[in-house]
């Protein structure tokens, strides 16, 4: 399995490089070739910046919510008799209002995120006001992830990679400069992180990325990959009508209102069953619903839909499960609503860490149980059980996934996001 | 070929996927081997067939955690077609496919095999993760119902596979309470995966006759096949038999153990035809009637007893003589097959017993 190098020749390989890499030699490397892009700027006037930290308002034409193309995630920790200091508050302040001050909030230009787990909160007498932050647990009775026990995690995204790395090392490494702006705190002044995996994550979402990215790696299957696919199962997943909008995951109440609960779970992908062994009408079918493949419903990547992929079309959960032996994973998310909208919503994006295909889901919901309710929905274990539908078989795409971490974190409103304290004083 | 339009709710059973064979593969690049995608009209299935070779096999190990027994072997790569309703879709093998890797689990006392554990495997070459896969729910003539895929691990080196067993999930009679709870087990082996090339394959008499490839002698593991209708402990009706599948029914009295005592537990335990092996992952639904009146209709679970083996079941009041039960298989077994098994055991079916 090769890694991503720094000598490749293509420039989109090496923009994959320089996030998977990471490092001040990558930037250098970056900006040798391609002169130092400067992005769109950012502000000074910090209280103009939405109250809402995962506000990012990335809409296409049909408002089906979009997401920047490249991401890093950092998983921070605080020693363990740690207790946040004003200090600290502020040079955690002055750090990310630099990166405010750099790049615009946009994905041309940077947006970051910084979120706080439960191991965080428990530095302090009482658990954070208004808000149920529970530590992972694992949310299948076939998966056996690793229940992640970090205090913090920032994720950075834009749609150039060269930012997410220069934002990345400009709060973590030795990078002096953010788009051109002096770098007077850092992050690291206050976390300890690191570089390796898994307390750094990578990845991308988009079309021509998986095809590309995932050809480093495994280049037959690679090659069925459609261009057009956002992601390596090869299928547009991001709809208006099947993701929550912003309003909807945003707390409302107590000294958190305006933030929102966050999960990120990281995962293997078996493409290799996908692509080489499953056909294109299996992948229809397990994606979206029998009626789907039946029907012809999707077009390539999903390129025929507009703000919701026709699932009032597929057929009933029960009867495709009893008379199909067979539901898609869309088919069961249908379940997972309330308000008949959407619980969650998904930011996931597709990696290559470690040399494996994979995806770190990354989602925002108002509460953890949503995403709990809606992670029940996904594993169908009442369909399995009275009918052809197995635990993982014919299940959906549960036979090509297999879940290794999870962690639970709170993204405090913007003027909270410096160590919070739980009253949010 | 007529598409025939797909159905909504129905009340017999319909064979879906009547669509042309032609393939819309989306992409542009990647030249596609001849996938077979079979959606045969139900007169024209084959059934089972003789199997035109068979494999060497080479265990991994065995190991056990009370009475579960769980084993791992390999052979070379397998050809083998994934079932999705009525179609079945053959699954080619890669150049990069170095072994056929296989999970099988059962109970060391009944030997009855465990089904539903859809096992996890993680494997680790001299120390660093490679693979993680999910093995397909498989049959095949030789092996019967086991877990398995192809994988890609190559080089000489110390290869350690986890393998996690989920807990079975089809109801449990009585006796095996407790023995497929949910574990892992781990196994260890020094060697280069190419080896599996050198295993044997020896050409099967009757090749393509109708039949199938008796079981494999597996040593210390049992030969996973169902008892016989006639050495059943309760009283079975004469089999029915469609597309070389076997089905007979029978019922559960006070006499034999069973878990849930209020009425007959209703017994529909099909087989295949030649090796009596399982049928795993269908939808069966039953009507009973006595004297023309509906007595009890509704779908069946996947049960699992130490004297009768993988049976669908669902408790009903007492049976008398002359009941009737009507047994639909709504889906057909959603088990990956190997080859010789690709045009058997697909038909949707109603089969009618009398008590």
């Amino acid at each position: 399995m090769s890694k991503p190098s720094l000598d490749s020749a293509n420039r989109r390989d090496f923009m994959k490089a320089v996030v998977a890499v990471g490092g001040t030699s990558a930037l250098s490397a970056c900006i040798d070739r391609t002169g130092g892009t400067t992005f769109p700027a950012g502000t000074t006037n910090f209280n103009e910046l939405p109250t809402r930290q995962h506000g990012w308002n990335i809409l296409d034409e049909h408002g089906n919510p979009g997401n920047p193309e490249h991401h890093v995630l950092r998983f921070l920790r605080l020693p363990d008799d740690y207790t946040p200091t004003d200090e600290d508050r502020d040079t955690i302040t002055n750090a990310l209002q630099t990166l405010e001050e750099a790049y615009e909030w946009s994905k041309d230009g940077l947006i970051f995120t910084i979120g706080y787990a439960p191991r965080y909160f428990e530095r302090f007498d009482s658990d954070p006001k208004g808000v149920n932050l529970p530590h992972p647990e694992k949310l299948a009775p076939f998966e056996d992830p690793e229940l992640e026990t970090y205090d913090a995690v920032i994720h950075f995204t834009s749609t150039h990679a060269e930012a997410v790395v220069e934002a990345e090392e400009a709060m973590f490494g030795e990078q002096q400069t953010a788009n051109g702006v002096e770098v007077t705190a850092q992050l690291n002044d206050v976390f300890n992180s690191s570089t390796e995996h898994p307390m750094r994550r990578t990845g991308f979402v988009g079309p021509g990325l998986p095809k590309k990215f995932i050809g480093e790696i495994l280049p037959d299957i690679a090659k069925k990959i459609p261009e057009k696919s956002p992601l390596s199962m090869g299928f547009e997943s991001s709809f208006k009508k099947n993701q929550a909008s912003e309003d909807t995951i945003t707390i409302q109440n107590g000294p958190f209102a305006g933030g929102t609960t966050q999960h990120i779970s990281a995962m293997s992908i078996n493409l290799n069953q996908w692509w080489m062994q499953d056909d294109r009408w299996q992948r229809v079918a397990k994606m979206f619903s029998p009626t789907h493949a039946e029907e012809k419903l999707i077009e390539g990547v999903g390129e025929n839909l507009t703000d919701n992929s026709k699932m009032d079309q597929a057929q009933d959960l029960e009867e495709s499960a009893s008379l199909f032996g067979l539901v898609g994973h869309s088919q069961k998310m249908i379940r997972a609503r309330k308000n008949d909208e959407p619980r969650i919503l998904r930011r996931d994006f597709d990696t290559i860490d470690n040399g494996d295909a994979g995806l770190h889901f990354l989602a925002h919901h108002r509460t953890i149980e949503d995403f709990v309710k809606t992670r029940e929905a996904m594993n169908g274990t009442d369909i399995a059980d009275e009918t052809a539908v197995g635990t993982r078989n014919n299940n959906g795409i549960l036979q090509y996934i297999n879940v290794s971490r999870r962690g639970n974190y709170l993204l405090p409103p913007r003027s909270l996001r410096a160590l919070p304290t739980p009253s949010g004083d | 070929m007529n598409r025939r339009k797909f159905i909504g709710a129905v009340t017999t059973p319909t064979l879906l996927g009547l669509a042309g064979c032609t393939e819309n593969d989306d992409t542009q690049t990647e030249t596609t081997t001849n996938t077979e995608t079979t959606t045969p009209e139900a007169s024209e299935l084959r059934g089972s067939y003789v199997h035109t070779h068979k494999d060497e096999m080479q265990m991994i190990g065995i190991q056990s955690a009370g009475r579960l027994n769980v084993a791992l072997m390999y052979a070379v790569p397998h050809e083998f077609f994934l079932t999705t309703g009525t179609r079945t879709q053959k699954v080619e093998i890669r150049q990069r496919d170095t072994m056929h890797l296989m999970v099988s689990a059962w109970d060391s006392e009944s030997k009855t095999l465990a089904p539903s554990v859809e096992p996890n495997v993680t494997i680790y070459k001299d120390g660093e993760e490679v693979t993680n896969v999910n093995p397909w729910a498989m049959l095949s003539q030789q092996m019967g119902f086991h877990f398995g895929d192809n994988i890609q691990i190559s080089g000489e080196a110390n290869y350690r596979f986890e393998v996690a067993l989920n807990e079975e999930s089809a109801a449990l009679e009585d006796d095996l309470q407790g023995v497929f709870d949910e574990s892992t087990f781990t196994f260890e082996k020094e060697f280069n995966p190419f080896d599996a090339q050198g295993l044997g394959q020896m050409d099967a008499e009757n090749a393509g006759d109708a039949g199938a490839i008796p079981p494999m002698d597996m040593g210390m593991m049992p030969v996973p096949v169902q008892p016989k209708y006639s050495e059943m402990p309760i009283e079975m009706t004469e089999p029915q038999y469609s597309n070389d599948m076997a089905v007979a029914v029978g019922a559960l009295s006070s006499d034999i153990e069973y878990s849930d005592k209020s009425g007959s537990r209703l017994v529909v335990s099909p087989q295949t035809r030649y090796n009596r092996y399982l049928m795993p992952l269908m939808s069966v639904a039953a009507v009973v009637k006595r004297d023309g009146e509906i007595v009890y209709e509704g779908s069946l679970k996947s049960s699992l007893h130490q004297d009768l083996g993988l049976f669908y079941g669902v408790n009903v009041p007492y049976f008398t003589d002359g009941d009737t039960v009507e047994v639909t298989i709504k889906a057909p077994s959603q088990v990956a097959r190997g080859l010789g098994y690709e045009e058997a055991f697909l038909k949707t079916e109603t089969f009618k017993f009398t008590l």
